[in-house]
């Protein structure tokens, strides 16, 4: 078996893999990851409601080449000379966030949002940031 | 939304849940995006249905932090437009 068919198999057995595991990574699609199992306090039972994010990538290459002719070796034998090589490699984030509470009780059944205020707070900044820095450029710029 | 089996937009109810006298059913909003190289999956709650008491009601699960953020964003996007609609009334 040459040493790119080798590769090749590699890759393959890689992406197989890498497959397999986005397939068990998707069993978070379900909507049980999203809602928590209830909890009960004082007549109350709670649940809380999740935002779940995941997402994942990975790659992989393979190559060869042969090596270059030069005055001591011919055209044939510089193939010799070459080599190949291979590699692969992956990544992924997930993130979970509570977006509101289920709230269950003798009065009814209540859903009360939860406001992420740090979430909000960078926003907010990132946001006015960006205004205030486009309003003095675009002000600078009217002024020449 | 299904684009074979690279991707997936659509509403999915759980398994329902007996909790004191309500069936609670919940309700989730799926992104799912596959490739050969990867993936992403979102999912986010977006209602609850509930039955009690022979009366069905569906609440709804507001993200306020998506939504202000959202809003945020747009307000954002909408300053140079404001500002180009200033400059073009100006030059009138």
């Amino acid at each position: 078996m040459s040493a790119w068919q080798k590769g090749l198999d590699a890759a393959e057995r890689n992406q197989a893999g890498g497959m397999e595991k986005l397939d068990k990574l998707f069993a978070v699609a379900q909507p049980g990851a999203v809602y928590s199992e209830p909890v009960q306090a004082e007549g109350h039972t709670v649940i809380t409601l999740n935002e779940v994010t995941v997402v994942m990538g990975y790659g992989f290459g393979i190559g060869e080449g042969g090596g270059a002719p030069s005055e001591q070796t011919d055209n044939a034998n510089a193939a010799l000379q070459g080599g190949s090589g291979g590699g692969g490699g992956g990544g992924g984030f997930s993130s979970g966030r509570p977006v509101a509470v289920l709230s269950v009780n003798a009065n009814g059944v209540h859903v009360k949002p939860i406001v992420d205020v740090t979430k909000l707070g960078i926003a907010f900044l990132t946001t006015f940031g960006a205004m205030a820095l486009m309003l003095a450029r675009i002000s600078s710029a009217s002024r020449r | 939304m299904r684009l074979g089996n690279n991707l997936l937009w659509e509403k999915i109810s759980g398994e329902p849940m007996m909790i004191q006298d309500a069936r609670i059913i919940p309700q989730a909003r799926v992104l799912r995006v596959q490739s050969r190289f990867g993936g992403l999956v979102w999912n986010r709650p977006v209602s609850v249905i509930v039955e009690r008491a022979g009366k069905r009601e569906t609440i709804a699960a507001p993200d306020v932090t998506l939504i202000t953020t959202i809003a945020l964003f747009v307000s954002l996007l909408a300053v140079p437009v404001w500002i180009f609609a200033m400059w073009k009334g100006v030059r009138k």
